[in-house]
């Protein structure tokens, strides 16, 4: 069977990646006082998943906040609740002016629409609002 | 813990013939984790722990911030690996995780034969099964799936002058979005069903951390059902191909992702 599949990697040695997932966060853990302990495994595990995740990094760090926002960005992932044991380590996200909630930004419209209505009204220019009752 | 001259460390637990240990079963082993050492047996009846000399320095010095494949720790990793799996190919394993070391060889004989039923229950388990690695991903990186939509919004006052126009088109494109990622997560479960449905037991890792991947799982799979796990496998791979999903499979592993086990009690007197 092995080879016979162009995406199956079956008998490799496996990537780097995929074996350090399995040997730094799996396995039978001994705990107590007998435990010779010389090395941070969970540190490491914690710094691998950073390590896997660097293609993200950027986004997590706010530095492409606008590559999340689906108007701005068809490609943005839909929100998901972040989870994993590497949370704790990522900085608060920035919150630029500009990322606002939906219910705000529609708030904010329907209020410049009024202000909009009432100017117009008070100047005499409401054409577009008379074409479109007409 | 006292100060001792020999600290351990373990790869995992196995079977072992106990009429044939240990000749037979250290026979020919890879390197030790140090590269160097000679990998060996700490047996109690049909239970044997594979250890070998604990690389302290090696270990204590090792660099946390270094993990590419150069790394002092990508070595150490692999030569662990290559010690589980070699273990593997003679019997059924319980892995250790990487860097568990005991003060010495009594101590690796006391946890064996204080826990031997549990250990045995857990090997009884995974026994005649192996681990495969499934992830279903968007093809291409990143950066070619959002350039699409970037792009477009940097020639949009060329391509448009209508505020209105280019707001129809975005609320089409988010149309779009939405369809391509029911399109993923429905691709996420019906792939994930197809091999459960195979399995023994199977795990699926929490959303994210690598960018695309709408599937991250493993499946313990008997190997009486590994001819029809891959041939699913191969069978889904071009199903999904056309709609721009990777499937890649990875294994046979050993059972890493399946040690279900509670954390082994040590120094208790």
């Amino acid at each position: 069977m092995n080879g016979a599949h162009p995406a199956i990697s079956t008998g490799s040695q496996g990537s780097l990646a995929d074996i350090l997932e399995r040997v730094l966060d799996k396995g039978v853990v001994i705990v107590g006082d007998i435990v010779v302990s010389v090395l941070d495994v969970e540190l490491l595990s914690l710094k691998l998943r950073l390590f896997v995740a660097s293609a993200q990094t950027a986004q997590e760090m706010g530095l492409d906040w606008w590559t999340r926002d689906p108007f701005f960005t068809s490609g943005a992932p839909a929100p998901v609740s972040r989870s994993g044991a590497a949370a704790p380590l990522e900085p608060p996200l920035p919150a630029p002016a500009l990322e606002r909630t939906a219910s705000e930004l529609t708030a904010e419209n329907a209020d410049l629409r009024r202000r909009i209505t009432a100017l117009e009204q008070q100047f005499g220019i409401g054409l577009a609002d008379q074409k479109l009752q007409a | 813990v006292t100060a001792n001259p020999e600290p351990t460390y373990l790869y995992a637990i196995t079977r072992v013939d106990p009429g044939g240990y240990p000749d037979a079963v250290e026979a020919a082993w890879p390197s030790a984790i140090d590269g160097t050492s000679p990998v060996t047996l700490v047996a109690h009846q049909d239970l044997a722990a594979v250890v070998s000399r604990a690389p302290l320095a090696q270990l204590s010095s090792l660099p946390l911030d270094d993990l590419s494949e150069t790394s002092p720790l990508a070595g150490l990793a692999r030569r662990h690996d290559a010690v589980v799996r070699a273990a593997f190919e003679r019997a059924a394993v319980l892995p250790f995780r990487f860097g568990t070391l005991l003060p010495d060889r009594g101590a690796v004989a006391a946890l064996l034969r204080e826990r031997s039923s549990a250990l045995r229950a857990a090997l009884d388990r995974t026994d005649s099964h192996r681990e495969w690695g499934v992830r279903l991903s968007e093809t291409g990186s990143p950066a070619t799936r959002q350039s699409a939509p970037r792009s477009s919004m940097h020639n949009q006052p060329t391509q448009s002058t209508s505020g209105t126009a280019y707001l129809t088109r975005r609320r089409a494109e988010l149309v779009a979005v939405r369809a391509r990622s029911d399109v993923l997560r429905q691709a996420a479960l019906d792939v994930h069903q197809a091999f459960d449905v195979q399995a023994r037991e199977s795990t699926v890792r929490p959303e994210g951390p690598r960018a695309g991947v709408v599937l991250d799982a493993c499946y313990l799979v008997s190997t009486t059902k590994e001819a029809q796990f891959l041939s699913t496998a191969q069978r889904l791979c071009a199903e999904y191909r056309d709609l721009e999903i990777r499937l890649e499979i990875t294994g046979p592993w050993p059972p890493y992702s399946f040690v279900a086990l509670a954390p082994l009690m040590g120094g208790h007197d």
